[in-house]
């Protein structure tokens, strides 16, 4: 079996506040293996941002966490923070939801690409042709005009080119993109979004896609994870999601969906709201918004287990072979 | 064609050459540097404006020869007036910046690792504060022992204080943008972050302190210079020159007046022109000047 290029497993978080502890993750777990992109969707709130927080592990100082986060056969979680900051950047890079305030205003675009470059390849020499060069991959036209420019005179979408740009300069082997798309437009999205595969395919980048539009999930993902409430509910390769559904929560995200839908009758929605983080109740944490809840899902917790190689599923009634 | 605008430096300066009154503030500003740097060449009588003593000419009232008038030792004034101006400014301009070097970097470190260092940092600076600043100048003059250079040294110790707590409100709310995430992402150590990205970032306030802690730099040291804690005699000093013709403002009113018409001008000009730039530097107060393009 391939060896996957970074493996979470078991990770619990916890933050610690006045209120008392919010229980964020539960036993969150799934692999990504190199040249893959791999989509985590759910709802806002149910701690996909966290996830992407703790690999990177910039997790606000009164945060608790448990688990292991396996990259290169090294756990991320035992590094000291010195060591960390060298993996930032050259190892794993990420690119923040909202392009126009990822970028320091102050400084002209190409100033921050170079210094990125200079700070993570060290030995390079050719600074300001590999910037130049960058910028070419990410699909401006007018390089050097951009490279002289300052952030704000460049639209949400050109910015978000030069936050990836900035993010690849270390070529790292894992880019988390945390909704790269949320605060852009369709078109400029679409751009976005055959960017991110380009560099898949370019750099053999593996690329952890945290996003709610399953639309770009499903043309993106090679394998999908489905969060609910901190917890991980299904994760398998995207066509088995999409087309292979087995837990309730997946179903209503897909459901929800406008595509394809008569017009005159009102969207299916899921009911209810994200259960309480510093309450939350004992079993299934989906049970109050599931129409198939049982006893059985009011006291026990239910564990994933595999339907089939790769999918797998956290539910005691799974739904069976339907057709979305 | 017009030309585009671009970058926030660019909107300053168009801001700034339509504003009259930071335009008036400005001109008295650089008029007073211009004095400072060539006094020599402009004083009508430099030797009297260092301080030599004239006696035949004690008093003159304000003529042609002597437009200010001159002095008890019949020393021109308005020669010594310009001499003054290189004290005045540099001692602004030495205690600013000192106050800003000194402050600054303290105030951003607080800001952003919080915490320890910031407790220890700020708690020092809440021990300066706890004193009213010119007692506390004074205090360290008369140990230090009377002259315009302890002065000045004196008037930095208390006055950095100040930059501490403005540049760690700074820290504190741009250590929370995006583009701060984004750089630790990159693993951009600590201290890189906070010269790189959050001083640049909170240097707007800064300056605008600054430039009006100049006029109350200047003053505090001539208010030193008054009581005969500063500058000394015969350096042309406008707090000493007005402190000195204090008592002759009954029959010779030339004497103290226009010395302290001098720290008036300036001092107004540099709160006038901090005030204008602090209202063009944030775009919410721009249209309260009426100030558009």
């Amino acid at each position: 079996m391939k060896k996957p290029l970074i493996e979470v497993k078991e990770l619990n978080l916890k933050f610690v506040s006045f209120e008392g502890i919010a229980h964020i993750l539960d036993n969150v777990s799934f692999k990504i293996y190199g040249r893959e992109i791999f989509g985590l969707v759910g709802e806002t709130g149910c701690g996909k941002s966290v996830t992407a927080l703790s690999i990177i592990r910039l997790l606000p100082k009164n945060s608790i966490i448990e688990g292991s986060i396996i990259f290169d056969e090294k756990n991320l979680l035992d590094f000291p923070e010195r060591e960390m900051a060298k993996i930032r950047g050259r190892q794993i890079s990420m690119i923040l939801q909202d392009p126009t305030s990822s970028l320091n205003p102050m400084f002209k675009v190409g100033e921050q690409l170079c210094d990125a470059i200079k700070s993570n390849q060290p030995n390079r020499k050719d600074v300001k042709d590999y910037a130049l060069e960058l910028l070419k991959v990410l699909g401006f036209r007018e390089s050097k005009r951009v490279f002289n420019s300052f952030p704000n005179e460049l639209s949400g979408g050109m910015q978000q080119r030069i936050a990836i740009a900035i993010a690849l300069s270390g070529e790292p082997k894992l880019l988390i993109a945390d909704e790269p798309t949320t605060a852009l437009d369709v078109l400029t999205q679409a751009q976005i979004v055959a960017l991110l595969k380009d560099i898949r395919d370019k750099y053999g980048t593996s690329i952890l896609l945290i996003t709610h539009n399953l639309g770009l999930v499903a043309e993106v993902c090679d394998r999908v994870g489905v969060m609910y409430s901190g917890q991980i509910v299904e994760t398998g390769p995207t066509e088995e999601i999409f087309y292979n559904t087995r837990h309730p929560y997946t179903l209503g995200l897909l459901q929800a969906l406008p595509y394809n839908k008569p017009k005159d009758k009102p969207l299916p929605v899921i009911l209810g709201n994200l259960p309480n983080p510093f309450n939350p109740p004992k079993g299934c944490r989906f049970k109050e918004r599931c129409s198939r809840a049982t006893k059985e899902c009011e006291n026990l917790k239910p564990k994933p287990y595999l339907i089939s190689q790769e999918h797998s599923v956290a539910c005691f009634n799974p739904l069976g072979d339907i057709i979305c | 064609m017009k030309k585009i605008i671009s970058g926030e430096n660019e909107i300053t300066l168009r801001l700034l050459a339509k504003d009259k009154l930071a335009l008036f503030s400005l001109a008295i500003i650089v008029l007073f540097i211009l004095m400072a740097i060539f006094a020599p060449y402009i004083a009508p009588y430099p030797e009297e404006g260092e301080g030599k003593p004239v006696p035949e000419q004690r008093f003159i009232p304000p003529s042609i020869e002597h437009p200010f008038g001159t002095d008890y030792l019949g020393r021109d004034i308005l020669s010594r007036i310009i001499f003054g101006a290189r004290i005045s400014l540099s001692v602004g301009i030495f205690v600013v910046i000192c106050a800003i070097f000194i402050g600054t970097p303290l105030g951003l470190i607080a800001g952003y690792y919080g915490g320890k260092v910031d407790e220890i940092l700020m708690r020092a600076t809440d021990v300066f504060l706890s004193f009213p600043s010119l007692l506390f100048a004074i205090a360290l003059v008369a140990s230090l022992g009377p002259g315009l250079f302890n002065a000045m040294l004196s008037l930095a110790i208390t006055w950095w204080p100040w930059y501490t707590r403005l540049a760690r409100a700074q820290a504190v709310s741009i250590k929370e943008q995006p583009f701060i995430l984004a750089s630790k992402a990159m693993g951009v150590s600590g201290i890189r972050i906070v010269f790189k990205h959050i001083l640049p970032n909170s240097l707007t306030p800064i300056i605008v302190q600054g430039t009006m802690d100049m006029s109350s730099a200047i003053l505090a040291e001539a208010g030193l210079s008054f009581i005969g804690l500063g500058a000394q005699a015969p350096s042309p000093e406008w707090g000493l020159m007005v402190s000195t013709g204090r008592i002759y403002l009954l029959n010779y009113w030339w004497f103290p007046v226009f010395p302290g018409l001098a720290i008036f001008l300036i001092a107004l000009a540099f709160n006038l022109f901090g005030d204008c730039l602090r209202d063009i530097l944030d775009p919410k107060t721009r249209k309260f000047r009426g100030i558009t393009f």
